[in-house]
């Protein structure tokens, strides 16, 4: 089988987020950067898959700027056999379906069985570019996936919703992204990192991919710009009696928040 | 971290420090408590080859570089001072040393070491030496290619999966190092000596009564130096260690500091408290950079020295780092329901089984004396 | 002149809350954009679901008369959207909900649309609409603007927009049908919870409480409170990873954002992970011991007390009200 895994750099959760002196961006300054939490488990199912399919493979695909090669290399101990990594550069736009289409023209060669990413990626929180990529590719989409198992030409699969669980077949080829729940990403061992050294990047160009005239089509918002969520209003502290605070509670419930 | 890292150093660091993090931090406290390790434990630190760091792919190792080494001690020392010196005194006493000796019979057990079978200790310290000193009450005699031992040793760090000890003794008036292992007969392993940091580490001494072994892994002038450079090698290691010590304290102080509020506002924004945070950063970045210049030095000699650099400096930090943030912990920090006193107790061991402070100024002094420069 | 469409399906045969907050989010930007309101539902709605739909601001309502389409599926549901698109001026609105989301990607790349997920707000000048969405699992938020002549997507999640109110207009109501295709997914089971408890995403009341409920038997006066008052009880990471609560029902940073009305957090110091995933909440009320538990920065209502002396009471309290309503009525 030859699985695809999309792997994405993010800052790390603990990044305290500060805007620039103008307001304009996020202040990158002494930033951690991580490989995002829900493409491990992308990457830690593709090669558990592969594991217990003898003969398979899997590829490590990502777009970003130079320093996201560490990602892909650390996809790469963990078990991935190569990786594809597109430059992030002379694109028109952020959007989202950029990258989709990017990464569908990248992996398009490859004839995957298996596409999985991560549910979302913890920087924009979009989840937007699994289901893209399965319309670039024309294979059927499953989101949010926290059990995978592969039988001949299809996968069994559970996945969760709001409260409850889907428990879905799909036909295979098709793409996937992974929720937290569906393994245990492994820590690479020190042998397994250092033989990702041997393993092999390709490098690709957006240009390679496509023309200046589709991407351009591809670029469909334009951001105006970014701030900090609102300051709560200041609110009322009770301290003492028991009964007393309960009394107020009931009070505020009903009036203020008048709830039902 | 203050100096450039390549790709694998940085993700050797981050995956090394999310494991210790995520997998390491919570077993702390109880091997703490009980001065026990637990087999899971060992498990996790060999199934990440962390028993033969650098040791050769050949025999099983990763072949990592200085830096990554001390990279690895000082994410493993941010979660558990204990298993990070074990650690450091079986790839830096009992690993390096081999690897440096080439003793062509001693491949199978150098495997064993390397994959985490058995773990190796070092004897060689005793009550009337000094870890860098050649004062070895400890005989040995040769007869029929095989090598008897008489003698005791000191402060031996060895853990339950100990398995081999590298023994320093006195052959024909010169040092030498010999290959004993656990199970030989006349060799009496003490139990656990209860220190007051890196409980479970299993410190203890040894008593040798013609214990018997065929491997003499080095005589003489070679076996100084073995000893000698596994040694600082070891103290390079401690260094690290404690780096990681000071980085949870820094962390765990911070923390601390930006939530606690007396007279009506956060402790942080107190000088005095600021005062005691700024410390604890400055001796970090201090001795990380310290160790990582000890560690791309190729010259031995000047090696030598910037460890010495690196021993001094980290062995009066970390204590003074770990107090820091027991004061800023206030009350909470001399409880023992908090972790911050456990990383006092785990800092000092970069002076007590580090050799002591005046042993790395002693072998400063000596380059002086002898007409060499610092 | 851009039309809009509220995409809405039922949960098993029921009408779910989001979508008539859809409506009112459709309604709220219809001036702003100049355009009519079409509601696509998908699958066949009862007369009484039809009927609580007629006057809530859709000009229009079409509906699939296609038992197929009585069950989410994305391939076919892409389809029937996609066949009902005109032009490529429009405003699509989605639920933000797992499978609003994914159909919302697929559409996006189908139609080349500009897509915004998780709209908390927007601003309008002038037929220039600028969508507010959260990022860094809401520690900021950025403002985004669809491209003119471009399709726009939107999401938006349950309990962000108030749900829409009857006005006295009718909407024309037109029947269509599907040609079911063969879909490459299947669904064979949804496997829900026991007891029918109401998730935390969905809830506009959340009962939620951390390491102060001490062990897991206790989370019971938690369960209590939540049925008086309709609510939902969620649980902090830590609660979690003790094994306390089941992870569906983790608040925060690695769990769910929620936005209720009303959040009483129990118990919950306020780690900075577990603040991002409710502080829009509407209303909170926390119930601490220490005075100075991070969690009473952004509360509403500060309760500096012992939550097992606290919870009884206020439970007992809200239930006689609530039988007073009831006799009442």
């Amino acid at each position: 089988m030859k699985i695809v895994a999309l792997v994405k750099q993010v800052p790390d959760t603990e990044t305290k987020i500060k805007l620039t002196a103008d307001g304009k961006a996020l202040e990158t300054a002494g930033i951690k950067y991580v490989v995002n939490p829900y493409d491990e488990f992308a990457i830690e199912e593709a090669v558990r898959i592969k594991e217990k399919n003898s003969g398979s493979t899997v590829i490590a695909v990502g777009m970003g700027p130079e320093r996201m090669k560490e990602a892909l290399r650390t996809a790469l101990a963990m078990g991935a056999d190569e990786g594809i990594y597109i430059a992030e550069e002379n694109l028109p736009g952020k959007d989202g379906l950029i990258t989709a289409r990017l990464l569908a023209e990248a992996i398009k060669s490859l004839s995957p069985d298996l596409v999985i990413c991560g549910k979302q990626a913890i920087d924009d929180d979009e989840g937007r570019v699994g289901p893209a990529l399965s319309h670039y590719l024309e294979l059927p989409f499953v989101a949010n996936v926290t059990k995978l198992t592969v039988e001949s030409g299809k996968l069994n699969l559970h996945r969760e919703l709001e409260g409850r669980t889907e428990v879905m077949e799909v036909a295979l080829p098709a793409v996937v992204s992974a929720q937290k729940g569906l393994n245990e990403p492994r820590y690479p061992s020190l042998i397994n990192i250092m033989q990702a050294k041997k393993k092999t990047i390709n490098e690709l160009k957006p240009e390679q991919l496509l023309s200046n005239d589709e991407l351009n089509k591809l670029s469909t918002l334009e951001e105006t710009g970014l701030n900090l969520p609102p300051a709560r209003e200041k609110g009322r502290k009770l301290q003492g009696d028991p009964e007393q605070m309960v009394k107020e509670i009931v009070t505020f419930l009903t009036e203020t928040v008048k709830i039902s | 971290m203050p100096l450039a890292l390549t790709e694998e150093q940085s993700i050797i660091r981050e995956t090394i420090g999310k494991f210790a993090k995520e997998e390491l931090l919570a077993l702390a406290k109880g091997i703490d408590a009980s001065e026990q390790i637990s087999p899971e434990a060992y498990s996790l630190l060999t199934g990440l080859n962390l028993y033969g760091i650098f040791a050769s792919a050949e025999s099983g190792g990763a072949e990592l570089d200085n830096l990554s080494y001390l990279l690895i001690m000082e994410e493993i020392g941010y979660a558990s001072g204990t298993l990070a010196l074990i650690l450091a005194a079986h790839n830096s006493l009992v690993v390096y040393p081999l690897m440096k000796a080439l003793h062509p019979e001693l491949k199978s057990i150098q495997k064993a070491l390397a994959q985490g079978t058995a773990a190796g200790a070092l004897a060689h310290l005793e009550t009337d030496s000094d870890l860098l000193s050649a004062c070895l009450k400890t005989q040995a005699q040769e007869s029929a290619g095989e090598y008897l031992i008489n003698g005791e040793k000191t402060m031996v760090i060895a853990p339950d999966n100990t398995g081999y000890y590298l023994v320093s003794a006195q052959l024909n008036q010169e040092p030498a190092l010999f290959l004993v292992e656990k199970s030989a007969p006349g060799l009496t392993i003490g139990s656990p000596i209860p220190t007051i940091g890196a409980r479970g580490a299993g410190i203890r001494n040894l008593e040798f009564h013609n214990v018997k072994t065929p491997y003499c892994v080095a005589k003489g002038s070679q076996a100084q130096e073995l000893i000698t450079d596994s040694v600082l090698h070891y103290f390079l290691a401690l260094a690290a260690i404690n780096a990681g010590i000071i980085k949870n304290c820094l962390a765990s102080a911070t923390a601390y500091a930006k939530e606690r509020k007396q007279f009506g506002q956060k402790i942080i924004n107190f000088p005095l408290v600021q005062n005691h945070i700024i410390k604890m950063a400055e001796s970090l970045q201090v001795i990380q950079l310290l160790v990582h210049q000890a560690a791309m030095e190729t010259h031995p000699g000047a090696w030598r020295q910037k460890v010495a650099y690196a021993r001094l400096y980290s062995g009066s930090a970390g204590i003074k780092s770990a107090i820091s943030a027991i004061q800023v912990h206030g009350g909470y920090g001399y409880s023992k329901e908090y972790p911050i006193e456990r990383y006092f107790r785990d800092a000092q061991m970069v002076q007590s089984m580090g050799g002591n402070e005046e042993l790395a100024k002693k072998f400063l002094s000596d380059v002086l004396i002898s007409g060499g420069e610092l | 002149m851009r039309k809009i469409y509220v995409v809405n399906w039922l949960k098993d045969g029921e009408m779910p809350q989001v979508n008539l907050e859809l409506l009112e989010a459709a309604k709220s930007i219809k001036t702003g954009l100049n355009g009519s309101i079409t509601l696509l539902l998908l699958g066949k709605p009862t007369p009484e679901q039809l009927n609580s739909l007629k006057n809530r601001g859709a000009d229009e309502i079409r509906y699939f008369d296609t038992p197929e389409l009585n069950q989410y599926n994305l391939e076919t549901y892409t389809q029937a959207i996609s066949g009902e698109l005109e032009g490529s001026e429009y405003l699509l609105i989605l639920p933000g909900t797992i499978q609003g989301k994914e159909l919302g990607g697929k559409l996006s790349a189908r139609h080349t649309a500009a897509y915004i997920p998780d709209v908390l707000n927007f601003t309008s000048n002038n037929g220039e609409v600028v969508f507010i969405r959260p990022i860094y699992a809401g520690k900021a938020r950025t403002g985004l603007k669809g491209k003119a002549g471009s399709p726009w997507i939107i999401t938006i999640r349950p309990n962000t927009f108030a749900p829409a109110q009857e006005t006295g207009t009718e909407a024309k109501i037109e029947v269509k049908a599907y040609t079911p295709q063969n879909s490459r997914i299947k669904t064979l089971e949804v496997i829900k919870p026991q007891t029918a408890t109401l998730d935390v995403s969905e809830a506009k009341v959340i009962v939620s409480g951390g390491r102060g409920m001490k062990e897991a038997e206790h989370f019971k006066l938690l369960e209590e409170l939540a049925q008086v008052i309709n609510g939902a009880v969620g649980a902090s990471r830590m609660a979690v990873d003790a094994g306390w609560r089941d992870h569906q029902a983790q608040v925060g940073q690695t769990g769910k954002i929620v936005t209720p009305d009303l959040y009483l957090a129990c118990g919950i110091s306020g780690a900075i992970q577990h603040l991002v995933g409710m502080s829009s909440s509407k209303y909170i009320v926390a119930i601490n011991k220490d005075a100075e538990a991070p969690i009473f920065e952004i509360a509403s209502l500060s309760v500096v007390g012992d939550v097992f002396e606290i919870l009884p009471g206020l439970t007992v309290e809200l239930k006689k009200i609530k039988e007073q309503q009831l006799c009442a009525k």
